[in-house]
């Protein structure tokens, strides 16, 4: 079990830097995960640790040993890819076993490790098929059993979820869960599903542009996002930002008012500065007949354990806001919705977050 | 054309749970290609077999059942044992060269770079060459005293060097010219089946810690396996039919050392106009090459299930 250091890693592809100047460390048998939409360097970050794209400058270290210059194989690292990038031709045992012939372990030794990692992945009447003859959620815990029997120092996972139907995702999305549990490896798992890594994260990495956006426990991500970026890729739906007119300080928080209404919040006001944007995530903004904001509902989302309106302001801005799953709203009702003050954030103009003081939100 | 709609009709026919009733229109589309193939294959097949069971004498136009006396003469005629055997020599010189130096350079030359661009360009030219000009090429090559060959090999001092003149190696002197003639053909086939193979995989069996030769072993070569088949199935084919390139070069000789079966049949046909015997010889031709192709086919398949 060894922690990864990344230390100033650089890429560049040409003249294009993908990744400027990235720092990051992952403690031995944590699990973390590369968030961000396609394209912001998370898959890169993970073939660079895999040794599948050399780095343009900085220093990887697994364990104690530097690894930017070893080739993928000798790095301690196994890796589940996206299309799962099984052998056709070999069987399932075939396709297991093969990282372990190439470096001459005995047939009997391989046979085993096989056999047990068929047997946590249930794969022991498949051994014999191949490829071709699975489905695509047989062929993905194959290509796990493929990392698992190589005992690897790094497990690395990129999207392997994403050829997946929904619910063989969901329980995958378990499966792995457990098998990091059981194994206690360090594994690192790309996705751009920000649902991945809120259920089987122990730390995300929020990438944005090639950079390293926010590092942080799922709930401190959900909750305190450090940039707006951050704030509107976690969190489905996604959290509401409207443009604040006017804001004064009351007590520990900021007093704005908005398209007329007048909102609390409870985030400080010493740091702000620039256009400021308030983000408030749906689940905050709830229907109080004493409310300070009126909206027009113009769409209702009914998910069964809770009801999502989306609605309008006055000044026409958009607001979604949560009720009960047996909300009697419908197309077309004007209501009156109320945002807790503790559940508020304000953007400044260089998009990082503010948030009401620490004692108050974690109650 | 007519070949897709004939597979078309015969794709729907096969896939109807119950045919009600044979339709004439059905017959309409397959209709064309049929006429062509029953007109121009399978009739002269089947005269050709007929003929081989005849004195025929194509410049008198005359015809006599003579049954198997054909098939007696030939197999008792040293020529024609001579040219099986250099028709079977020439098909292992050049076959397996044709699938190992195919693959070799595919396998060089499958990369996005300009220079590899340029080599598989110029590796494939030689293909559109007429056998007139590729024989002319190699003929100056071999030039005894003059020619390539002699002034390189002036270079380590080695004299009088006559390949085409030498029975021992004229047929090997004719194999490197169809190789140099003929490589396009794979290396562009194996460049296809190359550039089908998954960029994932290699990483994966990077991963696997597979060195180069593992890797050409377990991951490239079985990946491309169809199409190794395919390569060698087309070459024992065309190879088994040589005949443009020695006709030209040595006319056979030295000797009768490069004669080869189509040049038999060719010479004992047009030359001397027996065509009942030509046709023998051609059935026995037709016979050895669907064996070959077929045990070919059998092992490959074989390989392929290990």
């Amino acid at each position: 079990m060894s922690g990864i250091e990344l230390t100033s890693i650089n890429k560049a592809f040409g003249a294009y830097e993908a990744i400027a100047n990235l720092s990051l460390s992952v403690s031995p048998g944590e699990f973390v995960v590369f968030l961000g939409p396609s394209g912001c360097g998370k898959t890169t970050l993970l073939r660079m640790i895999a040794g599948l794209e050399p780095v343009s400058a900085g220093e990887i270290s697994i364990g104690d040993r530097r690894v930017e210059h070893l080739p993928p194989g000798q790095r301690g690292v196994a890796m589940v890819f996206q299309n799962y990038a099984l052998y056709p031709h070999k069987s399932v045992a075939e396709n297991m076993g093969f990282g372990l012939r190439n470096i001459g372990v005995d047939k009997a030794t391989v046979a085993a490790k096989i056999q047990e990692a068929a047997r946590i992945l249930q794969l022991e009447a498949l051994l014999d098929r191949k490829p071709g003859q699975l489905s695509g959620g047989q062929r993905q815990r194959v290509a796990i059993g493929r990392a698992i029997v190589k005992s690897p120092e790094v497990f690395l996972f990129d999207e392997p979820l994403s050829n997946l139907d929904a619910m063989l995702r969901a329980r995958t999305r378990v499966e792995i869960a457990r098998l990091h549990k059981r194994l206690g490896a360090t594994m690192i798992f790309v996705t751009h599903d920000q649902i991945e890594a809120m259920t089987m994260a122990e730390k995300i990495v929020v990438m944005s542009n090639g950079k390293i956006e926010q590092i942080g426990a799922p709930m401190e991500i959900y909750r305190r996002p450090s940039t707006r970026f951050v704030a509107s890729f976690v969190g489905v739906p996604a959290m509401n930002f409207l443009e604040i007119g006017e804001l004064r300080s009351e007590g520990d928080g900021a007093r704005i008012t908005l398209g007329g209404h007048d909102i609390r919040t409870a985030v400080p006001t010493a740091d702000l500065s620039g256009a400021l944007t308030l983000g408030v995530r749906p689940e905050a903004v709830r229907i109080n007949p004493q409310g300070s904001i009126e909206a027009k509902v113009d769409v209702v989302e009914r998910l069964g354990e809770k009801t999502v309106l989306h609605t309008q302001l006055a000044d026409g801005q958009q607001l979604i806001a949560e009720d009960v799953g047996e909300s009697r709203v419908r197309f077309g009702d004007v209501v009156r919705l109320e945002i807790d003050p503790l559940r508020t954030h304000i953007f400044d103009g260089k998009g990082v977050g503010h948030h009401p003081a620490r004692s108050q939100a974690d109650d | 054309m007519t070949d897709m709609t004939s597979t078309a009709a015969g794709m729907t026919a096969a896939a109807t749970p119950r045919l009600k009733s044979w339709s004439w229109t059905e017959l309409l589309f397959v209709a064309p290609y049929l006429l062509l193939y029953v007109v121009f294959l399978v009739y002269p097949l089947g005269l050709g077999f007929i003929m081989s069971f005849q004195y025929f004498d194509l410049f008198a136009g005359q015809a006599e059942f003579i049954g198997l006396e054909n098939y007696q003469q030939l197999f008792s005629d040293r020529i024609f044992q001579g040219a099986v055997v250099n028709t079977f020599k020439f098909v292992i010189f050049t076959v397996p060269t044709f699938v190992a130096l195919g693959l070799l350079i595919a396998l060089a030359l499958n990369r996005q770079t300009w220079w590899a661009a340029t080599l598989r360009t110029l590796f494939f030219a030689s293909n559109v060459l007429s056998v007139t000009i590729v024989t002319l090429i190699w003929r100056a090559v071999y030039l005894p005293q003059k020619g390539l060959l002699q002034n390189f090999l002036d270079v380590f001092g080695i004299q009088n060097i006559a390949l085409l003149q030498d029975p021992n190696w004229a047929l090997q002197a004719i194999a490197v010219t169809t190789i140099w003639w003929g490589i396009g053909l794979p290396m562009v086939l194996f460049l296809a089946a190359l550039q089908q193979i998954p960029g994932e995989i290699y990483e994966a069996a990077e991963l696997d810690n597979a060195s180069p030769w593992q890797t050409l072993w377990h991951i490239t070569i079985p990946s491309i396996w169809r199409t190794v088949v395919l390569v060698t199935i087309i070459q024992i084919i065309a190879q088994f039919q040589v005949f443009g390139q020695i006709n030209l070069m040595t006319a056979g000789g030295p000797n009768n050392s490069t004669r080869s079966m189509v040049q038999f049949v060719y010479e004992a046909g047009f030359r001397q106009w027996t065509a009942g015997f030509a046709s023998a010889a051609a059935q026995v031709l037709f016979v050895i090459m669907i064996v070959a192709a077929g045990l070919q086919f059998w092992v490959s398949r074989r390989k392929q299930e290990f």
